[in-house]
């Protein structure tokens, strides 16, 4: 079965500028060669801090960024290399959500004006009349009002911002959404309102989800699969439960005991990691991770490992485990 | 001085907005203590008044803010008094405060150095220069900064987020102050640096006996850092107690749904409890009960007078009229 989205060998390097005395450019090295697949209907997570180059991987899906290597197909057909007309069509398949949804609407626009832009232009709607009446269908889909569409952006609470921003998502009727922190930005008691749409847009319309967000809570709510990525490499890859039941990668440990918990049950000491994320411009050698690792080894500074399939679905990359084949 | 059992205590404050020549009412009747040597965390979504309640601490409010009414007490004396002279010795010595936002909250034209050093130079001008230098570095090391020496002649866009937050701290704590006020200090930080910042807030606590009122939209990180919980919905206070009452016995139905729609790391989801609607702005406030109009415990009377906040057990009080002990104030 080919995947719904196969990520190969997907690199991305952002050249920074060089200096007089500098003879070679220096990169900082956003995405290494991610491999992963994208199960129609899945929810997968990419969880990891900042500089991890999550956020790159959403936008390089999207095409937001230019990969400066490797390959994404969607549905057997290769996209990174799309131009014109095709890279038009395609992006109705992917769409993305982003963190802050005021920042990403035009305060100029109403609400219905900013929705049928993009339905207009890819002409799915034949006239102004058509957009209005599927406008209002988007609104009511995400849990708003018809009529909310012609009101302008800052009219609207923090939680409807973000319903808009996903009613622009869906517009188009996309397969996958990437949501990046999307729901990071919003109270509490407005978080579980969008988790709740979210899967209930799963369910209605088919959708599959890259979820990327750094709130573990969150990832073991809504995902089917984790990916846990740190200084733009896969670390870790697990269906949920295995992930939260038995994590394997030492960083991917270290998140889930440095979450915070709602609760007063006693829980296991906790584990501090020294240090913080390395530079991305010169990763550490060997395992990128060795100079904050707790069971660092020799071999850990010098031989960088590979991702291995520890047990079927979960892959690993790290010294201290050995592959199943 | 004589042992204090609450280092700061607000009764009855309040205090609102101008606009237009109107005042909004935002905080309302606000009483709760600090105990000494405890740390208490301050709760609430945003536009609650969480922050409005630390700066009046400060006496740092925004221009257009109007305090109506009340007092703050620390130890014992009422800050809402004190001439602007007598703030400005209390600030940064007895009382500090670490900000959200460390990159916006320092300064970046000064060296991390000279701006832990700006605090001594205030409040302990007695200190000679090279003195002051080895304090600024013994500071820098106890918050955790490696290579100190090195760190202190360096401007804050040369630090990380998390070391940015570490000298935020190293200034609140310069003069080791009696009450350390965190706005929302480990928001912008990642989950890992988060659990350092932490761990680091409560050691130096230890080595300085001081108290801390932590403010903050986190459950997971007051459930795990705090002794003591105020919850605060618009304004007001509807629920207080101790950690086991708010997360065992949560009462006033605003903190029971807030805790029962997080999603969980420990339990699988179906769907999500969620609190109906969106936290009102200060023009929007309703009369009674604020909380009313997103309860699913409503009553006709919620909205007809206010709930005032009685012991439901010892130390732990509610204002709601419905699940609480409500009397009307």
């Amino acid at each position: 079965m080919s995947a719904f989205l196969q990520i190969r060998g997907l690199t991305k390097h952002f050249g920074l500028k060089k200096s007089l005395f500098q003879r070679e450019r220096s990169y900082v090295h956003a995405l290494d060669a991610i491999d992963v697949d994208l199960v129609q209907g899945e929810t997968l997570s990419v969880v990891g801090e900042s500089g991890s180059g999550k956020s790159t991987l959403g936008r390089t899906i999207v095409r937001l960024e230019q990969a400066t290597a490797g390959s994404i197909t969607y549905q057997g057909r290769d996209i990174s290399s799309l131009s014109g007309a095709s890279a038009r069509e395609f992006c109705q398949h992917i769409q993305m959500v982003f963190q802050d949804p005021y920042a990403s609407l035009n305060p100029r626009l109403t609400v219905g004006h900013a929705l049928a832009e993009p339905m207009l232009v890819h002409r799915k709607a034949v006239n102004r009349e058509a957009a209005k009446v599927a406008v209002g269908e988007l609104l009511v889909r995400v849990g708003l009002r018809p009529e909310m569409a012609e009101s302008y952006p800052f009219a609207f609470s923090g939680g409807q911002r973000q319903r808009i921003g996903i009613a622009r998502a869906l517009s188009l009727g996309p397969r996958i959404l990437i949501c990046d922190e999307a729901v990071s930005a919003l109270d509490v008691s407005v978080q579980s309102q969008i988790l709740n749409l979210f899967n209930q847009l799963k369910r209605d319309l088919g959708l599959t989800y890259l979820f990327i967000t750094h709130d573990l809570a969150v990832v073991r709510y809504v995902s089917d699969r984790v990916m846990v990525m740190y200084l733009g490499q896969v670390v870790e890859l697990a269906p949920r439960d295995a992930f939260f039941r038995r994590s394997l990668h030492p960083y991917s440990k270290a998140l889930i005991s440095a979450a915070p918990i709602a609760s007063t049950a006693p829980r296991e000491a906790k584990i501090i990691l020294q240090g913080e994320i390395p530079n991305a411009i010169n990763p550490p050698s060997g395992c990128r991770f060795h100079t904050r690792c707790q069971s660092v080894m020799k071999v850990c500074h010098v031989v960088a490992p590979p991702l291995r399939e520890i047990e079927p679905g979960h892959h690993v990359r790290c010294h201290l485990y050995a592959s199943i084949s | 001085m004589t042992a204090n059992p609450n280092v700061l205590e607000f009764r009855k404050y309040r205090m609102g907005f101008k606009d237009d020549g109107q005042v909004h009412d935002l905080i309302d009747d606000l009483s709760f203590s600090v105990r000494t040597g405890g740390v208490l965390g301050v709760v609430g979504e945003s536009g609650c008044g969480k922050s409005m309640t630390a700066l009046s601490v400060l006496r740092l409010l925004p221009s257009a803010a109007v305090v109506q009414g009340g007092e703050i007490l620390f130890n014992g004396e009422n800050l809402l008094t004190k001439t602007e002279k007598e703030m400005e010795k209390i600030r940064g010595r007895d009382i500090a405060m670490v900000f959200q936002e460390p990159m916006t909250s320092l300064n970046p034209v000064h060296t991390v150095g000279q701006q832990i050093g700006e605090v001594l130079r205030i409040h302990r001008s007695e200190m000679g220069a090279d003195e002051r230098r080895q304090t600024i570095i013994a500071l820098l090391r106890e918050v955790g900064i490696a290579n100190p020496e090195q760190r202190c002649d360096q401007f804050p866009h040369q630090l990380s987020g998390g070391m940015r937050q570490r000298v935020m701290i190293a200034i609140a704590v310069a003069c080791r102050p009696q009450i350390l006020l965190a706005d929302e200090p480990t928001t912008a930080l990642d989950g890992t640096i988060q659990a350092q910042v932490l761990a680091l807030m409560q050691e130096l606590k230890q080595q300085t006996q001081g108290s801390i009122m932590l403010i903050t939209h986190n459950l997971g990180v007051v459930a795990e850092t705090c002794t003591e919980v105020v919850i605060m919905y618009a304004g007001r206070v509807v629920e207080s107690g101790t950690i086991d009452d708010i997360f065992d016995r949560p009462t006033h139905p605003y903190t029971r749904g807030l805790l029962t729609s997080l999603p969980s790391l420990a339990v699988d989801g179906g769907e999500l409890y969620s609190i109906p609607g969106s936290v009102p702005s200060v023009e929007n406030f309703g009369p009674g009960c604020r909380f009313a109009p997103r309860c699913n415990m409503q009553r006709d009377f919620c909205t007809l007078a206010v709930p005032r906040l009685a012991d439901v057990a010892a130390g732990h009080a509610v204002a709601c009229w419905v699940t609480g002990a409500g009397t009307a104030s």
